[in-house]
């Protein structure tokens, strides 16, 4: 193991900055990776701030959770917002935000309310309300997007996918 | 006047010639954890995009400079980019490998010369992440980066000392720990009124809109609306 557990990466570190219960914690989930394998369902609270690049062992911590979320999906478990935003990408060609609010919805992910209703009057604020509340619009690249997803991976691939939420408390569906 | 908006027209001026393209999203690590080769043709797309104008690309969104400049390093190795051409073939469209990938503030920093004088106020320049770290993706030194506070200092600003320039926003916490996104965003915002800042100077539309939607105490503006609308205040106190 390259790895030698100083905990740089995890003094550096954003998300474990704001986690309360102290459970997110990239030396300790490094050391169950490398020593057995094992995944942590926290990967999905990483900031992806690289802030762990700090590491004198230069392991990228970093691109040990990515390479955690990418075998999590390998498997099937995918996170609801992870696969909003990725069926966004496909039928959109770009992250339309109101398609990807309107798929979070329809997978049952709660917003934090005080966030949604801040936002929608930061978009009044900057561009009135017809930029506020917009239908969802396909971009004009979205049909050459959705030929490169179903060339690389076959159609429907996103939706065929087996979705499991993370049971540990705390992360997202 | 909008992020995007504000860049173009500072990119003109300045005399950058800017084609418009039918760029798509360039899917994030999100896209790139799911599938590593969608993520890189949609990533090859743009850039066959600026290579048939034999252009190189500019950025607004440091999220998205980042990973069309790790997609162009991975397209440099022939395997990969044979791969992903042939996925790219598809539509009709192929990437050779000749194009740059810029932030804008790397353009107009290197012309600050010929960009407007404004009597600028006091400001905290904030980074944030992805226009910095990796090291080897970033945009300047990430331990004591000077691109930002030069450029504004150039243009007429007053920048503050702001510790927490180079820290993380939090933005990409929105829809996993909502909670420890207002506690990171909220933390930026005190340090920046610490140290005195009449106004938050942002250059990542993540970082702006997560500055923006946790408070309404001290204005938070893109670096190239914060310019061009100085320029336009100067013009009007004259007349």
């Amino acid at each position: 193991m390259k790895c030698y557990q100083c905990g740089t990466c995890t003094a550096d570190c954003t998300s474990a900055s704001v986690d309360e219960r102290g459970e997110f914690n990239p030396r300790r989930m490094m050391l169950d990776y490398f020593e057995n394998g094992e995944l942590s369902e926290l990967c999905w609270l990483c900031a992806s701030c690289f802030k762990c690049y700090r590491c004198p062992k230069g392991v990228k911590p970093y691109e040990v959770l990515a390479e955690m979320r990418a075998e999590y999906i390998r498997q099937g478990k995918v996170p609801a917002y992870v696969k909003a935003f990725v069926e966004t990408v496909r039928d959109y060609g770009e992250l339309d935000e109101t398609a990807f609010f309107m798929k979070l919805m329809k997978a049952g992910k709660m917003m934090d309310m005080s966030i949604v209703i801040s936002t929608l009057k930061n978009s009044i604020r900057n561009g009135g309300l017809s930029k506020a509340i917009s239908l969802p619009k396909k971009s004009r690249c979205a049909k050459e997007v959705s030929i490169i997803f179903s060339v690389v991976e076959g159609v429907g691939s996103v939706s065929e996918r087996k979705v499991e939420r993370p049971a540990v408390a705390g992360v997202p569906a | 006047m909008e992020y995007a908006k504000s860049a173009l027209e500072l990119l003109e001026r300045v005399g950058v010639e800017v084609v418009a393209k039918d760029f798509n999203c360039c899917g994030t690590h999100i896209v790139e954890e799911y599938s590593r080769d969608v993520w890189l043709a949609l990533n090859a797309r743009n850039l066959s995009l600026a290579e048939e104008s034999e252009a190189d690309i500019v950025t607004t969104c440091p999220a998205c400079y980042q990973n069309l400049k790790k997609a162009k390093i991975e397209l440099e190795d022939e395997e990969t980019r044979k791969r992903v051409n042939g996925v790219l073939a598809s539509i009709n469209r192929e990437y050779r490998g000749g194009v740059s990938v810029f932030h804008v503030i790397e353009i107009l920093s290197r012309v600050a010369d010929k960009l407007p004088q404004v009597d600028g106020g006091r400001v905290a320049a904030y980074y944030g992440c992805q226009i910095l770290r990796p090291p080897e993706i970033g945009v300047d030194n990430p331990e004591n980066p000077t691109i930002f506070e030069e450029l504004l200092e150039k243009v007429g600003f007053e920048v503050v000392d702001f510790r927490a320039r180079a820290e993380c926003c939090g933005g990409t916490l929105l829809l996993t720990n909502s909670e420890g996104f207002k506690k990171r965003a909220l933390s930026i915002i005190r340090e920046a009124k610490k140290a005195n800042a009449e106004c938050i100077v942002t250059l990542c539309p993540l970082c702006q809109f997560s500055l923006e939607v946790v408070q309404d105490k001290i204005p938070v503006k893109p670096f190239t609306s914060l310019i061009v609308e100085s320029v336009s205040e100067k013009v009007s106190e004259r007349t």
